[in-house]
């Protein structure tokens, strides 16, 4: 175990002050596909000290080109996600405590998911749940990193509640495209970069670097490649219901 | 004759010719962009979707339309 971390630590923002308040530090990942599972095991890696996982779904043969917690017997196992997850991520660090939640988040539960945990990774995959997600944040007061992906793309944003926009204010009409508009596709370098990124900024939050976190949205195209950093001060807290504590879809009270 | 006026507005790194007049939503039809969640920032600034209709493109202006994805 001696020398785990030493890399990491002599990067000169993390150091070994920063691996401390990681190793303290609790992290939920909600979603562990292709955006999550990455992330999840950058952070297990990396020598967190909690990871909470939710997931409801099972792995299947058309996950595998992306979702890098999962293998071929995982699939055949019919093992939960989060049980297959957890196998995996103790198997590379056992001094992470995992905790498997198999359940989707949803409007009664999602509170208690995230209750406890420093920072939110959204991994989720509908614009609906994460509406739910982004609420839940804000009223815990849980920074949220939150990534999306389909086809070649993807983007990326920070919302740190009351210190800036939410996902909310970026979406205000946030739902679900008709279907048919992406049909589903996606590469896996895709999900896997927009979830190496998304594995940063929490990082960041957690090493207690947060004047290093994204300020804006980045937009991220692989295919052709183009990164596009909408630094948007026409942006602000405040700007949608969500900031301001009027939940669509949290329970009220 | 009097021909209709053109102005040069760079949409998403590339500069179009567009009518004089030409609001963020008809740009929006007219680039094919619709989706409900468009991102659409306007020489650096963000605009709401309730101010498309009403926000008329000028000469120079730079335009990013942003498709954002919700797949995981
Ligand atoms: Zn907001």
């Amino acid at each position: 175990m001696d020398g785990r971390y030493a890399r990491q630590e002599r990067f000169g923002p993390w150091g070994q002050a920063g691996q401390e308040r990681l190793r303290r530090a609790k992290a939920v990942v909600v979603g562990i596909g292709g955006l999550g599972g990455t992330a999840a095991m950058l952070l297990a890696r990396a020598g967190l000290g909690g990871l909470r996982l939710v997931d409801p779904d099972y792995p299947a043969w058309d996950n595998l080109h992306r979702q890098v917690l999962f293998n071929e017997q995982d699939v055949l196992s019919e093992r939960s996600k989060v049980e297959a997850a957890t196998t995996y991520l103790r198997s590379l660090n056992r001094a992470v405590a995992v905790e498997p939640r198999q359940e989707a988040l949803q409007p009664d539960n999602a509170l208690e998911l995230l209750a406890g945990c420093d920072v939110v990774l959204d991994g989720l995959d509908s614009a609906a749940a994460r509406q739910l997600l982004n609420e839940a944040c804000l009223k815990l007061g849980i920074p949220l990193v939150h990534a999306g992906v389909t086809q070649a793309q993807g983007q990326l944003l920070v919302v740190l509640p009351g210190q800036g926009p939410c996902l909310r204010c970026w979406f205000p009409r946030l739902s679900d495209p008709p279907q048919g508009w992406s049909a589903g596709g996606v590469i896996g370098p895709a999900a896997t970069c927009l979830a190496s990124l998304q594995a940063t900024e929490a990082l960041k939050l957690l090493v207690g670097a947060q004047e290093q976190v994204l300020r804006g949205l980045l937009a991220v195209e692989l295919w052709p490649l183009r990164f596009r950093l909408l630094d948007s001060p026409g942006n602000q807290a405040g700007g949608c219901p969500a900031c301001r504590g009027e939940y669509d879809l949290l329970p009220v009270g | 004759m009097h021909s209709p006026q053109e102005i040069s507005v760079v949409v998403d790194g590339f500069a179009e010719r567009l009518p004089a007049g030409l609001s963020l939503a008809a740009l929006i039809l007219r680039q094919q962009a619709q989706h409900k969640d468009l991102v659409v920032e306007l020489n650096g600034r963000f605009v709401h979707p309730r101010d498309y209709e009403t926000t008329l493109l000028d000469q120079g202006d730079r335009v990013e339309l942003i498709h954002p994805a919700f797949g995981g």
